[in-house]
């Protein structure tokens, strides 16, 4: 059962205006809204949220190259990492039972609420350049990074955050801005597969591009008026809530997941 | 990471240009589709169109920066594009073909 276009493109904009306020991407809303609340088989569900992600990319990374905050070059070292891991993960997907999915995305959203609990400090000075060994940790991370984002239709900001912070020592406007980008590449695969193989069709496909568009476009207008810090504090509890939504999905099967 | 040169700084406004261009081009396609009804033929080749235009976006800035760092004599950077290419196309290949369903 999928809600109609108008209420699709309402629950898109919002998981991407949330996203971006937040700055995560789309998918780590999307997919569990799309699975609890419309009932969406899993699978179908992550092609979505990697859709979405895709477009949400797409919107935002615009504005963000104009501004001089993505840097292209670094992203495309580290793309060469993340679609490796993408392919990796388009690999395991049929193989991996539905519900493995689920408990894979509570854990998932487990450690996004614990990184949003503490405050992310980025690096307080640019680095000239990462060490061999911190560029090899820091692609490592991507690659898995990529893997988690096919498998689950997430942007992975859980791998992503420690690979531009700790392994590369990026400071945080650069570095999210330059993984906003990245992420487009990396769910492209995914998400082309999902509308190729027919797990996303038009009627679903539509409304989420559009919603998450304009809701990307609307995250990074309200980022500027809006404090995040108190609003940051109350997703930690919604992303607990939805870990253990997802958590009971997984054990008692969804209408969604019961094919698993 | 070092200063951007002036041909990464007019690369970045060419893949922006992309990008949001696309976007528009996108979201208009998609939005005039689902104002016909699915039903209709054209409103849901119109929105598969747009859809399928998201989806290819990210593709064409590496196509892009392929090309710039090509036509510049960047071996390095025009190497890392056409992988990045290929692992996306085999993605696109493995996601979508029997494979998947293991």
């Amino acid at each position: 059962m999928i809600a109609g276009s108008t209420g699709l493109f309402l629950l898109a904009a919002s998981c991407s205006a949330l996203g971006g306020l937040l700055g995560m991407a789309s998918g780590i809303f999307i997919v569990p809204a799309l699975t609890l609340l419309c009932q969406l088989d899993v699978r179908s569900a992550i092609g979505a949220g990697l859709v979405s992600v895709v477009a949400c990319s797409c919107a935002s990374a615009g504005p963000l190259l104009r501004a001089g905050l993505a840097d292209l070059r670094l992203a495309l070292l580290l793309e060469t990492a993340t679609t490796g891991g993408a392919l990796g993960g388009l690999l395991l997907f049929g193989r991996i039972p539905q519900r493995v999915l689920l408990v894979l995305f509570a854990a998932v959203l487990l450690v996004s609420a614990w990184q949003m609990a503490r405050p992310r400090l980025g690096a307080a000075v640019e680095a000239a350049s990462p060490s061999r060994r911190r560029l090899s940790f820091g692609m490592v991370l991507m690659f898995a990074a990529g893997l988690l984002s096919s498998l689950l239709g997430v942007g992975s900001g859980v791998l992503k955050i420690p690979a531009m912070d700790a392994a590369l020592r990026l400071p945080i406007r650069i570095s999210s801005a330059t993984s906003n980008v990245m992420i487009g590449v990396t769910a492209s695969a995914g998400a082309a597969s999902a509308l190729l193989a027919g797990r996303v069709g038009p009627a679903l496909a539509g409304p989420v591009v559009l919603g998450s568009i304009a809701g990307a476009l609307l995250g990074a207008r309200l980022l500027l008026l809006l404090d995040t810090r108190r609003l940051r504090a109350g997703f930690v509890l919604v992303l607990l809530l939805l870990a253990v939504r997802m958590g009971w999905a997984a054990w008692h099967g969804t209408p969604g997941a019961a094919g698993g | 990471m070092s200063a951007p040169s002036a041909a990464d700084r007019r690369l970045s406004r060419q893949a922006a240009a992309l990008l949001s261009g696309g976007t528009l081009l996108a979201a208009l396609l998609i939005g005039g589709g689902l104002l016909v009804p699915m039903a209709a033929g054209s409103g849901a080749r119109s929105v598969r169109l747009g859809t399928g235009l998201v989806v290819l976006l990210p593709s064409l800035r590496v196509l892009l920066m392929l090309l710039s760092y090509a036509r510049d004599g960047d071996r390095r950077g025009a190497a890392l594009a056409l992988l990045v290419l290929l692992a996306i196309a085999a993605g696109c290949w493995v996601g979508s073909s029997g494979l998947l369903r293991g």
